[in-house]
């Protein structure tokens, strides 16, 4: 055998490792999937499809850069590999960078129409950009292409609850879960909506059977968390709070957070200046309060949704 | 190859590994005692936990020093040819906290991403504690000397 030819009676080391990882990705344990994908580009470094399989657990994990690094080493190998180019978007998107979220959501739709997870990614896209109706089509045409999808059916059900139609929602998240009766993303949804029509304790208990699942999921805990600020104004408002700074994105919540600051210097300076010494202390010991709040109200938070966690059991037969 | 793929956003731990600390303590070292410390603290961080963006941390630490001392330079000078009233000290002051909070918190950011790994893979995480107190006695007595030694003979040297 000549030192190019394949020896294909022993496997490729590196497929194990990639079966694996897709496997703990489906078990939503993205860093166990990363593992794996570590030792398969250990054996086989220029395999685009292991590159975007990282990309995307990388991307689960939160590791934005490393996601957007991995996705675009998989689109220089292979420019024409329509989901680097998804992953990529769902990178971009996550980062809030908006039109190159859109110009590789295009590239993955041109390269393959009649992907209806390819829709997905473009209403989501657009959704993200307050383009309402135009996601709505696009959702509608993942529907078409994918009827026995429940994700398809979840993401509409998302549009309808964002777009505050709960009726909606509650229409398609039910579609969602005849299809699969235990659908983590419209079980978790239809305590959103739940939460609207104001039924708190059914809510809740979408909540915990979700916690109990998967304890790390972010829709999961907002939805905890709203149902735990509905009942507490004090934490209510930090939660408030926080929605508002983290839907911001990184850097645009550190300059908010940075006018606040000089905002509050410059005021605190011009009472001085106009000789109100005592309303310049009360609004240096009202920033106090607010930097307090702030740092005392997440953990205090954390520890009520913990408490919450413990006691509350679900109702037999949920 | 059959060795491990490294990930670009993974730490590789240095030889200070034991000096490791959460980002945290030395953005508050900075906030109780000074730019100073908390920088060079932040940085010592950054070797000791391997921190990917490390140049990008030091470039943004040296050009956060220099944009604090220039800009102190500029409020003087302003002052003494008269674009500025003398009671305009204090707001220029502003900004002097605001170039110290935005790169202290820029770099906090950049660790924080990185560390959040470094201590998924069981890497050491020493308490800061002491750090904080270090830097609480140490840092305004660092800030005296820079004040003493560079900036005002850079004032003197100007007007």
């Amino acid at each position: 055998m000549s030192g190019e030819e394949r020896d294909f009676s022993a496997p490729d080391p590196s497929w194990v490792d990639q079966a694996q990882a897709i496997r703990r990705l489906e078990m939503g344990d993205p860093r166990g999937a990363i593992e794996f994908l570590k030792r398969a580009l250990g054996h086989s470094p220029e395999n685009p499809g292991l590159h975007t399989l990282l990309a995307l657990a990388l991307l689960e994990t939160k590791r934005l850069h490393a996601a957007e690094l991995e996705a675009g080493i998989s689109l220089d190998l292979d420019p024409e590999y329509p989901i680097a180019h998804r992953i990529m978007a769902s990178v971009q998107l996550a980062k809030r960078n908006f039109s190159k979220a859109r110009e590789h959501g295009a590239q993955s739709l041109a390269l393959d129409p009649n992907d209806a997870q390819n829709r997905l990614m473009q209403a989501r896209i657009l959704q993200a950009m307050n383009k309402k109706e135009e996601a709505k089509t696009e959702l509608e045409m993942a529907i078409s292409l994918a009827p026995e999808d429940p994700n398809v059916h979840e993401a509409m059900g998302d549009h309808c609850r964002h777009h505050g139609d709960p009726k909606g929602a509650r229409k398609f998240y039910q579609a969602a879960l005849e299809l699969e009766p235990e659908h983590f993303g419209s079980l978790v949804g239809m305590g959103y909506v739940l939460l609207l029509e104001g039924k708190v304790e059914e809510a809740r208990d979408h909540a915990i059977w979700a916690l109990s699942h998967n304890p790390t999921n972010e829709e999961a805990i907002g939805l905890i968390t709203a149902i735990k600020a509905r009942k507490s104004p004090f934490m209510g408002l930090w939660w408030r709070f926080n929605a508002w700074l983290v839907g911001k994105g990184e850097v645009r919540a550190m300059v908010t957070l940075m006018i606040l600051f000089v905002l509050y210097r410059i005021g605190s300076q011009v009472l001085l200046d106009l000789g109100q010494e005592d309303a310049s202390v009360t609004l240096r010991y009202l920033w106090l309060g607010f930097a307090v709040y702030t740092w005392v109200a997440p953990g205090y938070f954390q520890r009520q949704i913990q408490a919450e966690l413990r006691e509350v059991q679900l109702k037999p037969g949920f | 190859m059959s060795e491990v793929y490294q990930i670009p956003d993974e730490p590789k731990a240095g030889r200070w590994e034991n000096l490791a600390t959460q980002p945290l303590w030395p953005l508050l070292a900075g906030m109780l005692g000074g730019p100073i410390f908390g920088w060079a603290w932040l940085i010592l961080n950054a070797l000791a936990f391997g921190s990917p963006t490390i140049k990008k941390e030091v470039a943004l630490v040296l050009s956060g020093w220099v944009g604090l001392i220039g800009f102190t330079l500029l409020t003087f000078y302003s002052v003494h040819v008269g674009l500025l009233p003398k009671e305009a000290i204090p707001y220029m002051r502003i900004a002097n906290s605001v170039i110290f909070l935005s790169v202290s918190y820029l770099i906090f950011l950049m660790q924080n991403r990185s560390f959040g790994i470094y201590e998924y893979y069981g890497g050491h995480v020493a308490s800061g504690w002491i750090g904080l107190f270090i830097g609480f006695f140490i840092g305004p007595e660092l800030e005296r000397i820079q004040a003493e030694q560079l900036v005002i003979p850079l004032i003197e040297a100007l007007l």
